[in-house]
């Protein structure tokens, strides 16, 4: 206890040099968390919403998967029926819905389309589970299905109600549509016919990302008419209570022989999210161990410095039986009393500016998100996600900073030979 | 070489050399040394700067290992220790006493003293009062919570005599104990050594060149240029007081 004490007395010698390197242990920590609160909030934000955008589990045929980024409308699910039974009944599913997506150019009135966008057919309760489509209308209102009129691609004439769309902000600005324009998509069979269907625009959304605004959501009954897949569809789409339960779903999935000719997988296992998680882990690693490595060469010339004026001190204290091992803990303790003070504060400012300045107000990316691609919905607006966990996190690394920079001074103070430090003295 | 005494030595150097390297030379400190010291002693290892006084009184405390040559203490070979058993003989048998006190300025003089007992794996139980009553020794009761920046420098060499006497070592080292210390303060503290010395029993080793502090020492080891050339008992004491001696060595 008494060398203890001694350390932590020493941390208090010199209490300029003390202040500054608690200082610097106190910026690193801060940094550290506003890091991690910024980081989780963005990423963890960005895969959420990209992985129920995607389909937490999702179920397509093999062909699909292997061709995806061609969005192949001809590797399809032909009997839908018996596949979304099977998912409803897997263990921990709360909801399975079939999805259409295609390019399509737009087409306003006269003006023949030269605007690419895509569109995504899915039923209304896909919309609510996984967007929340109708909460992100800027104007306007969520489409109204009518099965007879969308399953003959013939809304609008012959006296039937015209086919209802959503038009994402940005498709809608693009093209320059407006509530109650009909708007023609041009688009695709799944032989590769040209196939269009005239919408109406009665809902404008704004789903916060620009890789979103592009899209056209319109019924899958739409879609199915328009591909030419009039009972199945690309994609399935199976959601459980969080995105946690999508492995032990993908996997229950997986051993149901009803689905042994289909491929089934968890977001993580496909692209771009399997190098994406992998990819985020470490850069947060990276970027810790980048701050913890600076805060330590901090550390390490305060506690170099300590040793060098400490000497013959040391040396004394060798002489009258102090241990190398009681010499490395005399220092390393030194340099950790002085981050304790420096990582509490630390940690406190950084949990007040990473909960009200990133959590609360987040940070504004401006037209940065525009360039991403689609398939990575990121807001403009990136919400920093700050857990009191951080705190006991960063707190900890900061201890770490000490020790990383402590240890080799105090090793060196360990090598000191008494009678050198006494010869030195003289 | 002959020794006399009643006993095993304390501690025993024969043809002891201790080189140093200094840049592409050698500097031979010690040319060949040998001298015995009794349990009960008060020397002066004395001699001008650099003639290796301070060189002796490191290998007797174990501070440092002989180039040449054996020295033994309590009969046994400090050159075959390894370093935790050279630590660990220092904690428990050797107290040191330094020139410059080498207090630890951060601690109270109480906590000087309580420090060194500490390392000395003491038994925990009684240590205060064996801490209160080595400063009491010293003349420090009222002082105990004083920091080293907040005593004289006579009372600083007292803590560090308290330090060095609380773990009652078999031999203190005091490596010139008064250089720093003007003449009545280190009068006072060389006669307080010699009361140590006189009512405990141990062991007193010191380097001087000072003859005020030759002059209270029952037994001077001169030393010149590395070698041994006096080793006197002062006609002034009686000879069943003075310490056996050594003809002159190396």
């Amino acid at each position: 206890m008494l060398i203890l004490s001694l350390a932590l007395r020493n941390a208090r010698r010199n209490t300029l040099r003390s202040f500054l390197t608690g200082g610097m242990i106190m910026f690193g920590v801060a940094l550290l968390t506003c890091g991690m609160a910024w980081t989780s909030g963005a990423f963890g934000g960005i895969l959420e919403k990209a992985s129920n955008m995607m389909g937490p589990v999702r179920i397509v045929t093999p062909e699909f998967a292997r061709k995806e980024q061609l969005m192949p409308l001809e590797e399809n699910i032909e009997d839908l029926a018996p596949v979304l039974a099977a998912a409803r009944a897997a263990p921990g599913v709360t909801g399975a819905w079939a999805r259409i997506q295609m390019p399509v150019t737009l087409t306003v009135g006269d003006d023949i389309g030269e605007h690419f966008a895509l569109v995504q057919g899915a039923p209304p309760e896909w919309y609510d589970r996984a967007l929340d489509l109708a909460g992100h209308i800027q104007s306007g209102r969520m489409f109204k299905v009518d099965d007879e009129a969308s399953g003959m691609c013939a809304g609008g004439h012959h006296g039937r109600p015209p086919i209802e769309a959503v038009v994402g902000a940005t498709a809608a600005e693009t093209v320059g549509a407006k509530l109650g324009d009909d708007l023609i998509l041009d688009g695709q069979t799944q032989d590769g016919s040209i196939s269009a269907v005239k919408v109406k625009v009665v809902g404008i959304s704004d789903l916060g990302s620009s890789a979103q605004n592009k899209f056209v959501y319109v019924s899958l009954a739409t879609m199915q008419c328009m591909a030419d897949i009039p009972t199945g569809a690309t994609e399935v789409l199976i959601y459980g209570k969080t995105i946690g339960d999508a492995a032990a779903i993908a996997a229950a999935l997986t051993a149901d022989p009803a689905l042994s000719k289909l491929s089934v997988s968890s977001w993580d296992g496909r692209p771009p999210f399997n190098s994406l998680a992998s990819i985020i882990g470490a850069l947060k690693s990276m970027a810790a161990g980048v701050i913890v490595f600076i805060t330590a060469l901090g550390v390490l010339n305060t506690m170099l410095m300590s040793v060098m004026e400490r000497t013959a001190e040391i040396g004394v204290m060798r002489a009258m039986g102090l241990g190398r091992l009681q010499t490395v803990v005399l220092f390393v303790v030194e340099a950790m009393g002085i981050a304790a003070v420096g990582g509490l504060i630390g940690a406190t400012l950084g949990a007040v500016v990473a909960y009200y300045g990133l959590e609360v107000h987040g940070v504004n990316l401006g037209g940065a998100v525009n360039k991403m691609p689609p398939g990575l919905a990121i807001d403009a607006v990136i919400h920093g996600d700050w857990e009191p966990i951080m705190f006991v996190q960063c707190f900890g690394l900061g201890l770490l900073m000490a020790v990383v920079g402590g240890a080799l001074p105090a090793f060196r103070a360990s090598r000191i030979e008494p009678v050198e430090a006494m010869r030195a003295r003289r | 070489m002959t020794t006399s005494g009643t006993g095993a030595p304390l501690c025993q150097l024969t043809d002891v050399k201790k080189n140093y390297p200094m840049g592409d030379m050698v500097v031979q400190a010690l040319k060949g040394v040998s001298v015995q010291v009794w349990p009960g002693e008060f020397t002066a290892f004395a001699g001008p700067s650099g003639s290796g006084k301070s060189t002796i009184l490191n290998l007797i405390g174990c501070l440092d290992r002989p180039s040449e040559g054996k020295v033994f203490l309590e009969g046994r070979d400090v050159a075959t220790l390894k370093d935790a058993e050279l630590g660990d003989v220092r904690a428990r048998r050797i107290g040191f006493i330094f020139q410059s006190f080498n207090l630890i300025p951060v601690l109270t003089a109480y906590e000087n003293v309580e420090l060194a007992l500490r390392l000395s794996g003491a038994d925990l139980r009684g240590q205060k009062e064996r801490v209160e009553e080595a400063l009491r020794s010293v003349g420090l009761s009222d002082y105990m919570t004083r920091r080293p920046a907040q005593l004289s420098g006579g009372q600083q060499q007292r803590v560090a005599i308290a330090r060095a006497l609380v773990k009652t070592p078999a031999l203190i080292i005091a490596d010139e104990p008064t250089a720093n210390l003007d003449s009545t303060n280190g009068a006072a503290i060389l006669d307080l050594m010699k009361a140590m010395n006189a009512d405990n029993g141990t062991t007193f080793l010191f380097s001087t060149h000072d003859p005020m502090v030759m002059s209270r020492a029952r037994r001077i080891v001169r030393l010149s240029d590395g070698q041994i050339v006096g080793d006197e008992t002062p006609e002034r004491l009686a000879p069943q007081e003075a310490a056996p001696s050594a003809p002159v060595g190396g």
